[in-house]
């Protein structure tokens, strides 16, 4: 066939009549808007979720044993990640095991419930932040863009969505790229060579020059250097926000604000040396919770190194136990803070653990495949597929529950919630209608 | 060749051309400028009925500044002086001059890089066949749609995203439906990424990379399009091994007919009739580069349907990717001017030149240019060294011996170690790894990326720069300006930067100079 009698038909197939399927109205969780904050920690690589936090398996999926959880919670604690208090000199802060009955875990989060399970990392990374496996359009985007209070433009003098340590939830295509979250690579670092980028004179001389290039440009192209001269401008003014001392962990120890100063922070949740392989997250939770003290919506902390194909009988316990005593700080701390709005961030707060999968390929016998790791294979996949999720904060009300239970093969016993259902959960807490980006319905599970 | 432009396409030309701004009623058609009409470029032929319905005059662009523009696109960088042949009226041979370069192999690599969406994290060596095959086709070696077919074959691309959303949308023009990606994808289904098989023993070092698991292909609709005809791809499960495992295998271990199997689906998109406009649309978007996104979506195939089906035309009769490239540059959509327009109302898109943003690694290119490293280095994907290894044995490209390569990278570390992560290679060597913290990261990504992100980011590395390098006489107003913006600054400016810097003297000057002209919306934009 020849190419233009090919395009020929083409257009007259474009031509035929489209099926319109009316929009399916759906409710609002009780929660919707409930939070003002949400802090997702990714554990990126295939974290091996259901042996923490659903750890009902057979030896093949869970070789670290279970442990008994506070009074209250239905679900079942592993034993990898450990009972031990947190001792600082803001006094002794409960293991995660004594606090779990603040804590929601749905123990079958798949992202393609009934279909072919995902073991691609690219993959898995792209639906858990975007909702699609080819997404382009992540969740802190979306938030940054059609939050309310961020609806009208990026106020400067609070902090905007975040990701610390780039993810594919900060992913933006289209009118989604001028509200791409503030990116941090490392938060050990300080964020800017120096706060004078507001009050430098090469701010002044460039805009002689800004000016002078504006005046001669085409208005076919007035709209792009606009665009330029204003994020700019807007960068000079968060500039400022950037350069605050809370943010500057390390440098700054006595910066404080919420009764906790930043060498509190660091001590809650842990200052660990950099250049482990094995990875931690105390400072990066630390800086998380100062953006969210800066009035952020919304902080992805991305850590990497949990694919652990090998090593994994080693590493589990302590990765896992530093995880946990995130957690645990965070219950901790967000409870003491008091929030400009009333109550305290823990009120008005939501923290979930994420991955973009769990992982597989355990022997029977060992629990683990012939490296000491696990894998996320295609054979077998539920134990894989089946994410379980742990969420806590004020507004998820099924504290202690378990949403669903699978058998020790891990596999469903009960319902099984997608990936972009727990996205829509996210977007309907913050108060956003997340039906226009997803047809999956938010978890009304959380909020009995 | 016979054009058949739609009537549709033909209207829309008519209603774009004569759309008056200010409401008025647009005039009676012109004759079109000669220097189009007499047009030895069959683009600027098809553009003549636009001038002609709306009786514009073609307005060319200052010599100096289409020379620095062709640099920035095809070599990602312009040299000051501007070299020999680019003043010139008959570009082709200064064009032919410029691809002939090293670094337009890597501008070109650059360019299909972000396109097929490489995955930072893909071993280099299959970044390496992607770009044997990029180089062959903007050699001239290798037809287009032969290209299309080799690079669907890949694993950089099998292995991740691409088959099922980018491969339409770069290859045939348009987003596939859902069913599309879902049924197109089903040929990529035996790919995985993952370890080499050990050994029971559990002593040598597995090796991360491409696998095939042909088992993937054994469940119903696996491998098999049934909207593109029933092709599948057809591989055998391999044998079992002494645990009674039939294992996926490295791709490296593939047969020649379980290769030529892989080679399908490529097949298939490169023999689609579509592929043609698909690239004259690529090609006119990246030289033109009139879209700013959702707000403002301006295509010029769309705007301009003539123009694209000239150049799918001479793309599908020729096969010859570089020498379609050299047609857009040198027609008149290309040579206007884009900036100093005098005229009180606005012009069409298509009658001023393009203006468009520098990629990230252009503007990096000009900001590290002051380092006195030769670049050619600031590649995102892989750690530096590397890649400039790699740059070093191929093209030759540089003449630094290793204490000086040495110096740079350390110069590069100092400036960019804020924030970027650091991994310790093979050689005990610290290096930046920029597989986790690209410089497009820091820098805005390809495209209308003008939010906070880019603004903070670009004005943090503009003062790391400007606070290590700016000192001394190259930091005058004067030679700041000429060297980076490639003009002498006005009076007006001269005076009026004097007086901002009132009170800043010596290095506080040179800093402020450079924080202003490294930032400047002139240098990010070309």
């Amino acid at each position: 066939m020849k190419r233009r009698s090919f395009l020929g038909l083409s257009a007259l197939s474009f031509a035929a009549p489209t099926l319109l399927l009316p929009r399916i109205a759906r409710a609002a969780t009780p929660a919707f808007g409930a939070a003002r904050h949400l802090l997702i920690l990714y554990a990126e690589g295939g974290l091996r979720s259901h042996s923490t936090f659903n750890a009902v398996g057979s030896l093949a999926h869970n070789p670290f044993g279970t442990q008994p959880a506070a009074p209250g919670t239905e679900w079942t604690l592993g034993a990898a990640c450990g009972s031990a208090d947190i001792h600082t000199a803001q006094g002794i802060i409960p293991a995660f095991a004594k606090i779990t009955q603040h804590v929601a875990v749905i123990p079958c989060v798949d992202h393609t419930p009934g279909g072919i399970a995902v073991v691609d990392h690219q993959e898995g990374r792209l639906r858990m932040g975007t909702g699609a496996p080819e997404g382009q359009i992540g969740l802190l985007s979306l938030i940054g863009r059609h939050l309310p209070a961020l609806s009208g433009g990026w106020p400067t003098d609070r902090a905007p969505p975040v990701e610390i340590g780039r993810s594919s939830f900060g992913l933006g295509s289209g009118d989604y790229q001028r509200v791409r979250p503030l990116a941090v690579s490392d938060a050990r670092s300080p964020l800017l060579a120096s706060g004078a980028i507001a009050s430098s004179a090469g701010l002044s001389a460039r805009q002689v020059l800004d000016a002078t290039f504006s005046q001669g440009v085409s208005g076919a192209y007035r709209a792009r250097v606009d665009a330029f001269s204003s994020a700019k401008d807007q960068g000079s003014k968060f500039a400022s926000l950037l350069s605050d001392p809370l943010l500057a962990l390390g440098a700054a120890p006595e910066a404080a604000a919420g009764g906790f100063q930043n060498r509190d922070l660091l001590e809650i949740f842990g200052q660990e040396p950099s250049g482990r392989t094995d990875p931690r997250w105390g400072v990066e939770t630390a800086m998380a919770l100062r953006f969210l003290q800066l009035g952020s919506p919304a902080v992805v902390i991305t850590k990497g190194n949990f694919d652990f194909h090998d090593r994994e009988r080693q590493l589990y316990g302590p990765v896992t136990a530093d995880l946990v005593r995130q957690l645990a700080g965070l219950r901790f701390v967000l409870g003491k803070l008091d929030h400009p709005a009333g109550g305290r961030y823990w009120d008005h707060t939501v923290v979930a653990v994420l991955s973009e999968f769990s992982r597989n390929n355990g022997d029977p016998r060992t629990g683990f495949n012939s490296g000491d790791g696990s894998d996320h294979v295609l054979s077998q996949p539920e134990a894989l597929r089946n994410q379980a999720i742990a969420l806590m904060g004020g507004p998820i009300t099924a504290r202690g529950r378990l949403l669903g239970a699978t058998d020790a093969a891990m596999k469903p016993l009960g319902p099984v919630y997608s990936s972009r259902s727990l996205l829509a959960t996210f977007l309907d807490l913050l108060g956003i209608d997340p039906a226009p980006f997803w047809s999956d319905p938010p978890i009304r599970e959380l909020f009995p | 060749m016979l054009r058949r432009v739609p009537a549709l396409a033909s209207s829309l030309v008519a209603l774009v051309a004569c759309a008056s701004p200010t409401g008025e009623a647009p005039p009676a058609g012109c004759a079109a400028p000669q220097a189009l009409t007499q047009s030895s470029n069959p683009l600027d032929r098809a553009l003549a009925p636009a001038f002609s319905a709306a009786c514009l005059e073609l307005i060319p662009e200052d010599p100096a500044r289409l020379c620095r523009r062709l640099q920035q696109d095809l070599l990602g960088r312009a040299d000051e002086p501007p070299p020999p042949g680019c003043a010139d009226d008959k570009l082709d041979p200064f064009l032919r001059r410029l691809q002939a370069e090293p670094r337009y192999l890597l501008q070109s690599e650059r360019q299909w890089r972000d396109a097929l969406s490489l995955a930072p994290e893909l071993d280099w060596r299959y970044f390496r066949r992607v770009y044997q095959h990029v180089d062959a086709v903007h050699r001239g070696a290798l037809r287009y749609d032969a290209f299309v077919a080799a690079l669907l074959a890949e694993p950089a691309v099998a292995l991740s995203s691409f088959p099922r959303s980018g491969a339409f949308t770069v290859f045939l023009g348009r987003k596939p439906s859902a069913l599309e990606a879902e049924d197109f994808g089903r040929l990529y289904a035996l790919w995985q990424s993952g370890y080499r098989q050990s050994s029971p023993d559990n002593l040598d070092v597995p090796e991360f990379g491409a696998l095939l698991d042909p088992h993937a292909c054994l469940s119903v609709g696996g491998c098999r399009t049934t909207l593109l005809g029933g092709t599948a791809v057809e591989i055998a499960p391999r044998p079992p091994n002494q645990h009674g495992f039939s294992a996926p295998f490295a791709y490296e271990d593939a047969t020649d007919a379980e290769l030529a199997e892989l080679k399908k689906p490529g097949a298939l998109v490169a023999a689609s009739p579509q592929i043609w406009e698909a690239a004259a649309d690529r090609l006119l978007n990246r030289f033109l580069g009139w879209d700013d996104g959702g707000l403002f979506p301006r295509t010029p195939g769309v705007l301009l349907p003539r123009v694209r089906l000239a150049l799918a035309d001479f793309l599908e009769s020729t096969g010859d990717l570089p020498a379609a490239e050299r047609l857009v540059l040198t027609s008149w959509l290309y040579r206007q001017r884009a900036r100093d327009l005098s005229e009180a109302s606005p012009r069409p898109v298509w009658a001023v030149g393009p203006l468009k943003r520098a990629p990230a690694e252009t503007l990096l290119d000009g900001l590290l240019a002051n380092t006195g490293v030769e670049l050619g280095v600031s590649e995102p994907r892989y750690p530096l060294r590397r890649y400039a290894k790699d740059l070093l044995d191929r093209y030759g490209l540089g003449t630094l011996d290793a204490p000086g390569l040495e110096r740079a990278f350390a110069k590069i570390e100092a400036l960019l170690s804020p924030r970027t992560r650091f991994a310790v290679g093979t050689s005990g060597v610290r290096e930046p790894d920029f597989r986790y913290d690209s410089w497009a990261d820091l820098l805005g990504r390809p495209g209308a990326d003008e939010g906070i992100r880019f603004a903070l980011s670009h004005e943090t590395v503009v003062q790391d720069l400007c606070t290590t390098l700016a000192a001394g006489p190259s930091w005058t107003l004067e030679a700041a300006i000429a060297r980076h913006l490639g003009r002498a600054p006005s009076p007006g400016e001269q005076s009026a930067i004097d007086a901002a810097l009132r009170g800043c003297a010596g290095d506080c000057a040179a800093r402020a100079v450079c924080e202003a002209v490294l930032g400047s919306a002139e240098l990010r934009f070309y």
